[in-house]
């Protein structure tokens, strides 16, 4: 799919703006559920930003595990708490200054990683890179991934598991208002304690 | 073709604003948890953008274990904040000091 030059910037631009502004109103809500949302709404414009590098299947991944499952998550547990909401207006106002000095400074010392004293340029791919109409960024990324990167592949499966049984065992409760054993209870029981034998007459029929 | 710089610059400025959310905030655990995930995203963009601009892959893998890094911090994080709203009744930054550290 090779849309025309000044449509993909467009989109690029659209997209970019979109992101930005949202990732700002992610900080400067006051209310914990937009924040949510509006980090939603970041993640699908940078969804579109990837899909314009042609990464389409991590794209794909961001929106669907991403804003599926870890935004859907976040937003449980928002909605779970009583969290107070608390003006964040006087406080954003007396940082303004600080913040547009820090953002400067951010962008600034990223982009003078692209200085041509770096080299950097030179690496670059100075043509647009054209792929052929049957490259398949899923395939390509599976390839390398189930070969080069196999162990780490692997290592990364032991963290998922690690991570649902941790989230797991902190947020479990026992449950209060059921009948359970008491194991330490049952182990420590005495025979003598629970039966106890009486001697007697036995009984005779008349 | 949008050039490399543009992407760059998308991302610090999406780093460098979520930087200044987690300082700004003072309240709010999930909202420096999600600061983080932001954060994330826009070193995902750069890592993406290099990946493209100097056509190897090793970057795409690299945001996948990003990816799914950021999905078990998300996890285990947020299971903590339960706990810690459990015991306490708040999760207001500035009362975690019961260490005294």
């Amino acid at each position: 799919m090779i849309l025309p030059i000044t449509m993909i910037q467009v989109v690029f631009y659209g997209f970019a703006t979109l992101a930005i502004f949202s990732a700002l109103m992610v900080i400067t809500q006051n209310n914990p559920v937009r924040c949510v949302l509006f980090l939603v709404l970041t993640f699908f414009a940078s969804s579109v930003l990837w899909m314009l590098i042609q990464a389409e299947f991590l794209a794909l991944i961001l929106i669907l595990v991403y804003v599926g499952a870890v935004m859907t998550l976040f937003l449980f547990v928002v909605m779970m708490l009583d969290i107070d909401i608390v003006s964040m207006k006087p406080h954003l106002i007396r940082s303004l200054p600080f913040i547009l000095i820090f953002l400067a400074g951010f962008v600034a010392i990223t982009l003078s990683a692209l200085a041509p004293e770096h080299g950097l340029m030179q690496l670059l791919t100075q043509s647009a890179i054209v792929q052929p109409a049957d490259y398949s960024n899923t395939e390509q990324l599976g390839l390398v991934l189930y070969t080069e990167y196999a162990y780490a592949l692997e290592i990364a499966a032991v963290l998922l598991v690690v991570a649902i049984i941790a989230a797991i065992s902190l947020a479990h409760r026992a449950p209060r208002n059921c009948k359970t054993q008491d194991v330490v209870k049952q182990i420590n029981i005495d025979p003598k304690d629970r039966i106890v034998l009486v001697k007697m007459q036995a009984e005779t029929e008349r | 073709m949008i050039p490399l710089e543009h992407y760059l610059f998308l991302g610090a400025v999406l780093f460098g604003l979520s930087l200044v959310g987690i300082m700004l905030n003072r309240k709010n655990v999930i909202l420096v948890l999600m600061c983080v995930e932001l954060m994330l995203l826009a070193v995902n963009t750069n890592f993406l953008a290099f990946s493209h601009y100097l056509n190897q892959t090793a970057g795409e893998v690299f945001v996948f274990f990003i990816l799914t890094v950021a999905a078990a911090e998300a996890a285990i994080g947020l299971a903590i904040v339960m706990l810690l709203f459990r015991n306490r009744g708040t999760i207001d930054v500035d009362q975690m000091n019961q260490l005294k550290g």
